[in-house]
């Protein structure tokens, strides 16, 4: 399968239903257990952002919000979501690693190991990095549609601002 | 008529048949939470919406992500509702969604399907006894 077939594949589809779901809330809990609750007002540009721009639009939302928040727990949070979505390589909990495994388990993505020229390896780094990238914008949109609903919910439920 | 499905497959007789066998067997919990949902008065029209996700998504987790988005947007300073039935209504979901797992043996096409079988079966046994119980208050 490549990747285009993998993206349109009913695999896929599993895949944003459940992992990726669960990758979701593990990260929102994660982010909960070790940091202040932030207003949830700071979530709701981010669907907008990924629509409009899809990975790179995020990703100039985050570094802006880094960059402006005057609040330091708001200032966490974007610093916090910066490393889960973009940092390479990125902690194994990641939305860049967890997409990496799921490639992997369909052997999309190739062993960047077994390749002994070191230009050869670099150039199989980026193709693979590009597959993990292509997929990371199909599945950003309902990454963080699940990340705002359990988010949402679970400050609800008692995290107290 | 088509027997093409959602996610473009049919399934088997016999799993639909299964599948009907978990949801009656789930019915007493699907009462349970309609009534509680009845005794909390949520209103019809939230009800209605609930039901009406489930009929027309696509996605299982769709379904979750509205419930949870529901409870989450309640005011600390009005009456909470779906802050008392989400995570009933999570649980249910997500035992019925490890149900279609099971069911599905592996198979990505017929554990999607059967998922959103399931929740849809669900919705109407919980909205059904809702309304049913709504009558009296």
């Amino acid at each position: 399968m490549d990747i285009d077939e993998y993206i349109s594949s009913v695999q896929f589809r599993q895949f944003a239903d459940d992992q990726l779901r669960k990758n979701a809330c593990e990260i929102v809990e994660e982010f909960l257990r070790n940091n202040q609750v932030i207003d949830k007002t700071q979530l709701y540009s981010m669907p907008a952002a990924v629509q409009a721009g899809g990975l790179n639009g995020l990703k100039f939302l985050i570094e802006n919000q880094r960059k402006k928040n005057s609040k330091i727990r708001n200032k966490q949070f974007w610093e916090f979501l910066f490393q889960i979505l973009f940092a390479q390589p990125g902690a194994e909990f990641s939305l860049r690693s967890v997409i990496a495994a799921e490639l992997i388990k369909f052997s999309i993505l190739e062993d960047e190991s077994k390749i002994t020229d070191k230009r050869a390896r670099n150039q199989l780094k980026k193709q693979n990095r590009e597959k993990i990238e292509k997929v990371m914008n199909h599945a950003l949109p309902i990454f963080i549609e699940h990340f705002n609903c359990h988010y949402f919910y679970k400050i609800r439920l008692g995290a107290a601002l | 008529m088509s027997d093409e499905t959602a996610t473009g497959r049919v399934l088997s007789p016999e799993k639909l048949w299964k599948a009907d066998q978990i949801l009656e067997d789930f019915y007493p919990q699907s009462m349970a939470l309609g009534s509680q949902m009845a005794n909390l008065r949520l209103k019809t029209a939230q009800a209605r919406g609930l039901e009406s996700l489930v009929s027309a998504t696509t996605r299982f987790s769709e379904i979750l992500n509205f419930i949870k988005n529901q409870a989450g947007k309640e005011k600390k300073k009005h009456e909470i509702i779906w802050g008392k039935i989400a995570g009933p209504m999570l649980s249910q979901l997500e035992y019925l969604e490890e149900k279609a797992k099971d069911l599905g043996g592996g198979n990505p096409y017929e554990t999607l399907e059967l998922k959103l079988k399931l929740a849809r079966g669900w919705v109407r046994q919980v909205v059904t006894h809702y309304l049913y119980e709504s009558l009296d208050k």
